[in-house]
Parts: structure tokens; sequence; C-alpha cells
């Protein structure tokens, strides 16, 4: 037998699909996906989960082995079929596959009979689209401007509006995002200079956003789109004139570019499309009236320098700015290992070998001040100076922010206390700017965590066994650096240890969500549907809760 | 006159404005609030000659129905120095005027939304600059500027469904190196809906190519009842791929049509594309590094297929497949293909690379040995006539059409080597300042510049590079009169092997024209009115204005003055 290497295709998705989902392989209740089986018919149909209809020409495959497109009818039929395990999954250019890294939990439970001879229905969910035009104050399609869309989503906690396509509009003024999942969205154009841009009279086009943002900007409205959906959502950005603002930069050392960011004050944030000159360190950019915060940053090797400043423009060039660039700040870390509990496996570690080690790759920094970068600008740990595996510990690179501390050591292990000087990590941010912070950051490690007894009833009092699609959370309520433990996820009645001690909230939901956790505004929604415990060292809590529709 | 593009214009205005600034901020103390940049303002230059200050006015009309543009932006800048420019918008009636200004040249441009930037009588990278001072005409100017052209259309598949991310190209004749060719212009994607849109196009021939993956094209593998996988040679139904399709959907080359664009066109072209079932082509990987058994890794091999497309080769978007001891490309429609296959080994260096040119027939093909087309070494040296060669100097050889040439880097001693695939090329030398005054080939054909080499062949080119490039500055003029807006075109004697040492330039509003680094040897100088549409470097074309051309001879360093007579296409 050939052993395959698939570059790109559909093998590679179900490799991936089988690798992250090992217990739903074992709820269809196979030996393994590619048994083999006497032959026979696997026949079906696909349809349009929201209208029902029948789709003509989706690709229905099973395994690597068999392959069809779907009649006009949406019906499909493999005759001597020697697989057993594998369901049918589907398609096509314009649907999304429900849940794709579940698809064989998902599978199984539509076609529980799936290796008989029955009629499958295989469902697709429809796309959502937004669409728009972009005109400029006297009602004319303004062409190749650029718009982007962003997306309301949850990470690591956070609610944000995180960027997610871009694209430019047409001759006509016209945008148009396809391939959208369900979701909040919002649309903006980006600036836009007209004309020349160090002309006296040099305007430009400032950013236009749909719908509107209104203060805290993950609760602003959007636009909600169902599978299916097409919104059309037309901006219409307003021209103003736009005055030089000009200075130096120093520090840059070998860098030929500075990259300017500037973020106004409603949130937004665009290139401003500077010029510099390395050999002499002045720049020049073109902004509006408004009030900014521009960001200078050399990405210099060994490491990135940046440097921001506050900026007024109120009509008249702004000149003189200067941006001394500072390399990102780096923080030393040390860890307390407190054994508290006798070692019940024998060692006394924090993992196997060395009591830090194996855990320090787990701490970091997340970024939550930006929202462009949120959750994805973070800072990892490393031992300083390179290459020295006893040399002590540092969080290096962090670019200038707030941040949360990021720990999720091994279980029974627990983050007992953390604290960067005065600021206690476990309920405050810590804010970084450029250089040193002045502080380091002390994390103390336990093993003393305690354990939650949770029953699961519906409305009848008895145990929902075998309920399709049950997520069980427990939501820290008096810890920032906890991240939400997801418990089990199968049976009604259930022990789940490891738990750090302190406040929860255990919630059970019929759909895998991404809980904003740490926004207590977004969680109010929540905070009715489960009930709260309250978990010891050592100790063990009991909540018996009924699963809620998901908010 | 000769112009940059209207973006490098720009840049180089900004760093001209901002020493100006810069120089006025250093004067003013630190703590004096900072002054805004002064912007470069010829009338300001201007005031101190006023008695003797000219004009530059005219109207911006549609280049199609001559209708007046209003709300048009409109530039000029000195020849002299590009960011001493001023800006100013056409009324209703689509005038413009600049005022005060000082005897000299000036580039114009105009740009309106819906419309093309474009320079005063722009042909390629020429302009006629506008001259002004006693007795010029520089007023009542007709600016014609053309709306933009737009394609649109949607592909669709062989069931009428859309392709999505379908590869539209746009390709257009042109003939800015005096021969007519094919080149790409611009690759846009198809959405959601299979619609593309091409805008901002100057009136010419287009060319649409599309290509694209079926979505649902798959190869299966087959189960044999003892529940192995067979790999079967065997066509399967969705085993298919789109060949690459010309406007309005056809497969041959020759029978694409041109799609001709005027000003203010908006066309519609839609294009179907027709899966076929597609073919496989197999490379044997050497033994040593059998991809299959190392885990699926394919260590460092790659394949890469490519078509020519209008004498472009172009990758093509293919699937890969290793297997034990193989390396098969997928999806692959029967015809020639340019195979090159690269192995790169980590640890050991550069990796070595080799090019098929393999015809692709059936099911299976196997990459054959005798398809190789192993690249000559074209070794040689470079002497400095007199001093040394500047740092950073190469020889590159290319074909009419590449538009990547191969390049080899002259070391400290002279000598350079090229590889270079069989096959006619054109000896460039890149150093700068100097130019060829002696070429000499052993082990290859050498006809003027034009080298030709064989497999096998072992060719060796000895250069002697000289300095001190010459320049022709002169009038054109018809019965007495000086014509502006002509084509001057410097062509060497041998123009079929010598394609660099033509020069051009376009004749400003005083018939003015200055044709600069010309290497040294003998010309011919010719000046045609409505020249732009001639494939000009083509012998035969030129011949029939050879007996009203002037000859010239260069000799380094010379500063020659050469009026020339108009003829007429």
């Amino acid at each position: 037998m050939n052993r395959v290497l698939r570059v790109s295709g559909l093998i590679w998705l179900m490799l991936l699909a089988m690798a992250c989902n090992p217990p739903a392989r074992a709820q269809i209740g196979t030996v393994s996906p590619e048994a083999s089986s006497a032959p026979h018919t696997v026949r079906g149909t696909v349809v349009n989960s929201v209208t029902g209809e029948p789709i003509y020409r989706a690709l229905v495959q099973i395994g690597g082995h068999y392959a069809a497109l779907t009649d006009h009818e949406g019906h499909f039929e493999f005759e001597g079929v020697t697989l057993s395990g594998l369901p049918p999954w589907a398609m096509k250019p314009g649907y999304f596959f429900p849940d794709r890294l579940n698809r064989f939990a998902v599978a199984a439970t539509d076609n529980a009979n799936a290796s008989s001879e029955t009629e499958l229905v295989v469902k697709l969910v429809p796309e959502a689209v937004i669409s728009g035009t972009v005109t400029g104050q006297d009602g004319s399609p303004l062409e190749n401007i650029a718009v982007q869309l962003k997306m309301l989503s949850t990470q690591d906690g956070f609610s944000r509006w995180r960027p997610r396509m871009q694209t430019r509009t047409n001759a006509e003024g016209q945008y148009r995002f396809a391939d959208l999942e369900a979701g909040k969205y919002s649309v903006s154009t980006g600036f836009h200079t007209e004309g020349l841009a160090d002309s006296r009279d040099a305007a430009g086009y400032v950013p236009a956003r749909y719908p509107p943002a209104g203060g805290d900007s993950s609760s602003a409205a959007a636009i909600v789109l169902k599978p299916g959906d097409h919104a059309v959502a037309d901006l219409n950005p307003e021209m103003e004139r736009l005055f030089p603002v000009t200075g130096t930069v120093s520090g840059y050392g070998q860098s030929r570019g500075i990259t300017f960011r500037v973020e106004a004050a409603n949130g937004e944030e665009f290139s401003p499309g500077a010029r510099f000159r390395p050999q002499t360190g002045e720049f020049r950019m073109m902004l509006p009236v408004g009030s900014y915060r521009v960001v200078a940053a050399a990405y210099t090797r060994p490491a990135p320098m940046q440097a921001w400043r506050d900026v007024t423009v109120q009509q008249a060039a702004v000149g003189g700015l200067s941006f001394a660039l500072e390399p990102f700040a780096s923080i030393p870390v040390d860890v307390e290992v407190n054994a508290v509990n006798p070692p019940s496996d024998g060692s006394a570690s924090v993992g196997a070998s060395s009591p830090v080690e194996n855990f320090a790759g787990n701490i970091g920094l997340t970024n939550v001040s930006n929202e462009a970068l949120a959750g994805q600008m973070t800072a990892g740990m490393r031992r300083r100076g390179s290459g020295d595996p006893s040399g002590p510990l540092e969080i290096g690179d962090i670019s200038p922010g707030r941040y949360i501390l990021r720990a999720e050591p091994p279980s029974p292990w627990y983050i007992a206390s953390a604290s960067c000087g005065a600021v206690d990590l476990t309920h405050e941010e810590l804010t970084v700017s450029g250089g040193s912070t002045g502080c380091s950051i002390h994390v103390v490690l336990r093993n003393d965590s305690g354990s939650a007894h949770v029953t699961i009833r519906d409305a009848q009092g008895s145990l929902t066994t075998g309920q399709r699609g049950l997520y069980v959370y427990a939501v820290p309520l008096s810890s920032l650096v906890q991240p939400v433990v997801t418990l089990n996820q199968q049976n009604a009645d259930f022990s789940a240890d490891g738990l750090a001690p302190g406040r929860y909230l255990v919630l059970a939901l019929d759909r895998r969500v991404d809980l904003p956790y740490r926004d207590p505004e977004a969680m109010r929604a929540y905070s009715q549907l489960g009930q709260e415990i309250s978990v010891t060292a050592n100790g063990k809590a009991d909540a018996e809760i009924s699963v809620a529709a998901t908010p | 006159m000769k112009c940059r593009s209207a973006k490098f214009l720009s840049r180089a205005a900004f760093t001209a404005i901002l020493n100006v600034a810069l120089t006025g901020a250093a004067q003013t103390s630190p703590a004096s609030p900072p002054a805004a940049p002064p912007d470069v303002n010829l009338t300001s230059h201007a005031q101190s000659a006023r008695a003797s200050s000219y004009r530059i006015s005219g109207k911006v009309v549609d280049a199609h129905s001559g209708a007046p543009l209003g709300h048009a932006s409109v530039r000029i800048a000195t020849v002299k120095d590009a960011s001493e420019s001023q800006s100013t918008r056409t009324g209703d009636d689509g005038s413009f005027h600049f005022d005060g200004l000082l005897v000299g040249k000036y580039t114009l441009s105009a740009d309106r939304p819906g419309y093309v930037e474009e320079s005063y009588e722009q042909h390629d990278q020429y302009s006629t600059a506008i001259a002004v001072g006693p007795g010029l005409a520089s007023e009542d100017l007709i600016f014609k500027l053309n709306a933009e052209g737009i394609i649109t259309g949607t592909v669709i598949d062989e069931a009428g469904e859309p392709v999505r991310n379908a590869q539209v190209r746009l390709f257009q004749d042109e003939d800015t190196n005096g021969i007519r060719t094919t080149r790409q212009r611009e690759t846009v994607n198809t959405d959601d809906r299979g619609m593309y849109e091409l805008a901002n196009l100057r009136p010419g021939a287009y060319f649409l190519v599309v290509t694209a993956h079926p979505w649902y094209a798959q190869r299966l593998r087959q189960m044999q009842p003892n529940g192995e996988e067979q790999d079967t040679t065997q066509g399967q139904p969705l085993d298919v791929a789109y060949p690459v399709t010309y406007y309005p959907g056809v497969t041959d080359q020759d029978a694409a049509t041109p799609i001709p664009i005027k000003g203010g066109d908006r066309l519609e072209a839609d294009i179907t594309l027709a899966a076929q079932q597609a073919m496989r082509l197999q490379v044997k990987v050497p033994a040593n590094d059998d991809p299959g058994g190392e885990g699926f890794t394919r260590n460092g091999l790659s394949v890469v297929l490519s078509q020519s497309i209008f004498g472009q080769v172009e990758a093509l978007p293919v699937q890969s497949v290793a297997g034990r001891g193989t390396f098969e490309i997928e999806g692959v429609l029967p015809g020639r293909y340019d195979v090159t296959v690269s192995h790169f080994v980590p640890g050991q260096g550069e990796g070595a690379t080799r090019h098929f040119s393999t015809d692709i027939t059936s099911g299976m093909t196997e990459l054959a040995e005798d398809t190789a087309v192993d690249a000559v070494s074209i070794t040689g040296k470079v002497v400095a006539q007199n001093g040394k060669l500047p740092p950073m100097s190469g020889i590159s050889l290319r074909t009419p059409n590449s538009r990547r040439p191969q390049y080899g880097a002259i070391n400290d001693a002279g000598e350079f080597t090229i590889e270079a695939a069989p096959g006619s090329y054109e000896v460039i030398g890149n150093i700068n300042g100097m130019h060829f005054m002696s070429l000499n080939a052993s082990g290859g054909q050498l006809t003027g510049r034009m080298l030709t080499i064989k497999a096998g062949d072992t060719p060796k080119l000895e250069i002697v590079a000289g300095t001190g490039h010459g320049e022709i500055e002169g009038i054109a003029s018809l019965d007495g009169k000086a014509v502006g807006g002509v084509m001057v075109l410097l062509a060497p004697e041998d123009p079929k092997n010598n394609e660099i040492l033509f020069r051009r330039d376009q004749s400003d509003s005083d018939g003015s024209f200055d044709l600069t680094n010309i290497f040294p040897g003998r010309y011919r100088l010719f000046a045609i009115q409505n020249g732009w549409e001639l494939e000009w470097a083509n012998p035969s074309v030129l011949q029939a204005f050879l007996s009203k051309s002037a000859p010239v001879e260069i000799k380094a360093g010379d500063h020659l003055k050469q009026t020339i007579e108009v003829q007429t296409k």
C-alpha cells in the first residue's frame, strides 16, 4: 500500500478531523473509522440547512475512496461501499459543512444507521454575504477604496472586533465579502488620500464604519448575519482637509524602514502612508483634524523598537514631533513551586523532570489593549541569554500596551498568586511601556487544587444522558489569570478535579461556545443559566444544573 | 520628452519638498512653534521676474467625444526639477491655466475620476513637454484624456455554475520595445458569483486568459477487496482539470480573440470553462531520497510545471502526490510543458535544478531523461578600457519576450558565468555608466549582440567596456516649422541584432528632443509623425523611412546638435 501525501485536498481535512476528535470516533461505535465491511449501498440527499432545498452538484465523499457530485435533486448514491464507520460528508462553494472539526459527531447522530441502506440527509449551511456601495458626499461612487470587514469574536475570554477580510471597491464603488459564517460583523472604509498628498489643498476620505461605532466597541451595533443572509451596507465617507505632520525618529539603528500606525480617538486604526528618510530620520505624513496616537516602530534585530506620541491636528500643520525608539520591554519571571500536598505520584515537581521547565512554556502575556491585535499579540517565556538552559526566565519583546498574564499549569497545579511589583496579576492588568518595566513577575504554584461534582438534570429531574451536544463550562469568577475550564462533554454525572480554589459559574450549554469570560458585562447573559460554586483548597464543591440554550 | 511614472514623480516631489521644509525649519529656533512646510510654489519664483512671465492654458476634453471635462486635476512640473510643481482643477468648460511662469519647459498631466491619468500627448513613457518663452505657443492646448475602459464578465463552469477564484489574466498587444508582443498587464480573481472586473484600462486591444482548478476535482484511492488501496491509472470522472482558456472560450492560443477597448468602453466578456480528463506526470525520485520512506516529507524535492501563455512562461496550479520512490503531478491536461525539478537537500548547500521539455499524452507519463534540456554554461570576462568596473556589475542574456533575463554577476577579476537553456539571446551589460566597446565570442554563434547557443556548446565571451555615453539634441521640423509630439528614433546600423542600442524621445511643443545615454557607434536618426503605432525595431518596417533619415556617428562623450526632418507615417 502506498503511503500517500496529498499536498492540498480533502484527505488532509479528514486526517485533521480524526486527529482532533477521538471521542466522537468512539461514539460511532466502530473499531476503526476505516474498518471494512461487506459491500453495501450508501445513498442520500444533500440539502440546504436553512431552506431544506436540495443542492445540485455538491461533492459527496466517503473517506478518500468514494466521491461523486449530486444530481439535480441533490441525490447521491454509492454502490458496493466496503468501508464502514465513515459517514459521507459534502462540500460545495458557498456552503459550509456544519462544525467541520466535529464532523463525525454530527454525522453520526444525524445518520445513526450510517451503514444500513437508509436514505441519508446531509445538511450544508449556506454562506452569508455582505456587499455595498461606497459613495462620496455628492453621491458619486468611489473607486479603489479599501474596505475592511471585521467580525466580533471571542478569544481568551474577550469579545473583540477582529479584522476578517479586506477588499477594494470596483469602478462602480462596489465591494463584496462572501464566504461568511453566521456572526456579528462591521465594515469600514480605509483612509484614502485624494489627489496629491503634498499639495496645499490635500484632502482625504476619512474612515467610515457601518454600523457606526459607539462608545465601547465590543457592545457597538453590528451587522448580524444568519446562514444564507445577504446584508447590504453602503458607506459614505467624508472628505476632510489633510495637514502635514512632520518630525524625526531616532534610535532606529540600521533599520531602513519605520512603520507608522495611527490610532484615532474612536479606536479605529489606520496606516497614514507616512514617508521616512532613513538617512536623516525625518518623516512626514498627512492627517485630518483630530486627536491621534501615532506609533512608530522599527522591526530591528535582535529586538523590535517602538515609540508613540499623542498628536492633535487643529487646522494647521504639526511639526517637530520626535520619536525616540526604545526596545520592546522584557520582564524577568520567577516561579515559586509550593507543593502543599504530598506527591501522589512520588514526585514533587510540576511535570516530570524540572519543576519549572515543563510549565514555563505555558506562561505568557496576552495583549488586551489594542483591538486589532487583541489576543494575537502575545509574548512568551524564554531564557535570558540564548541557549543557556539554566539562565533566568523572562518574557521578552513585549510591545507597549495592557496585558493579562496567561498561565496554564498542568493539573493538579494552579496559580495561587501572581504579581509584578505592586500589581496583583490575578485581578489586574499589567501596563507595559517601552524599555524596562521596573518590576519582575512572581508566580506561586500550588498543588492543593479542589474538585467539583456536577450533575445535569432535565426539567423532570432525571439525568440528561445521551443528550446530543452537551458543553459544560466552569467560568472562574475570582481570578483574571485562570482560563475557563471545559468540563466533561458526554456524561450528565461526573467529577472534575484540578480546579484552582475560588468561585466559579458552572454552565451546561447546548452549543460549543467561546465564552467572553473575562468580560463581566458580556457574561451577564450567562449568569442566570448556571450555578455559582466555591471551590476550596483540597475541597469538593457540588453543582446541580440543567442544560441551557446558548444565548 | 521622456517622463517617469506619475507615482515616481510624486515621490521625487516629496523628497524635494521635505528638503525645502527642513532647510526652513533649521533656521527657526527649536523653541518656536514649528512652521508648516511651505508648499513649493512656482508663482513665488515668478514674482522676481514678473515682467517676463508666461502662461500655459488649455482645455481638458474627452479623447473620444471631445466633450470638455470639468473638475479634472491638472498639474505642471518643471522638466529640470519635477518637485517644482503646481496643480489646479478645470472649470466646468474644461479650461485650465497656469500664470506667471518662468521661461522653461513644463510637463503637464491630468487626472479625473473615471479617466486614466496621463501626461500631455502621452505615448508609452513619453509625452510632449510645453516650452514657454518668447514666441512660443503654450496656450489653448487641447489635452485629450481617455475615459477608463472596463472589462467585466462572469466565469462559469460546464454546468453553468459560477467559478470562484478563477484567475483572469489580462494581456495586451504592445510595442514598447518596438516589436509587437503580447504582455500580461494584470491578474484578478473572480468573486463568489464568478464575476471579475478589470478597470482603468487605456484604449488598446486586450486578451483574456482564464486559469482555474475545478473545485470538485478529486483523484480517488480505489479499495481492493482485501481492503488495501489500489492505485489505478484509469480515468476517474472527477479527476479533471480546466485547460488554459482564452476569450471567447477557446483553448488554442491562436484562436484567442482580442477585445478592442476605446476610451469609456465597458465591455462584458463571459467565459465558460470545460473540465477535461486529467493526466499525471510521474517523476522518479533519486533512490537515496525516497519521499515515501521517510514519512510524509518530500525532502526538498519540488516539481513545477509551466506552460507558455502568449510567449510568457507561467507556472500552473497543480497538485502533487509523493509515493514510494516517485513524485506525481496530478490534474495535468495533455500538452507540452516545461518541467523544472529542483532538489534541495538540507545542509548540503545549493540544490540541483534540471529542466525538461515534456509532452504529456496519456494517463500517466513518466518524466523521461531524454526530454532533459540541460543548461549551457556561458563564461566570460569583462575588461574596463580605462579604470575599474563599477561594483555590482553583471551581464545578462535576454530573449525578446522574457521579462526575467538570465543574469551573471561580474567578480573582482571581471569574470562571470551564466546558466541558460539553449536558444538565442541578446547580450546585455548591466554595468553602471559603461557600454560595450567590443563583444566577441568563441564556442557559440554571435551576430551583433545576439548569441545563439546549442546544447553541448561551451561559449566564452570577451567584452571590453568603455565609458562616455553620447547625447543628441535637436529640433524636429517640417518645412522649417518645429513640430511637437513627434516620435524621434535613433536606430543602430544593424537593428536586428542590437535591440538594446535603440533610443527614443518625443519632441516637445517647440520641436526639441534630447536623446541621451547613447553608446558610441553608427546610427540613423528618424522623426516620424504618428510613428507611435509602428513596430519600429522591425528592420522591414523601418526600411520605408530610411531615405529621409539622417546618418549619425557617435563617439564616446559626444554631444551633437542635429535638426531632423519630420516624415509622416
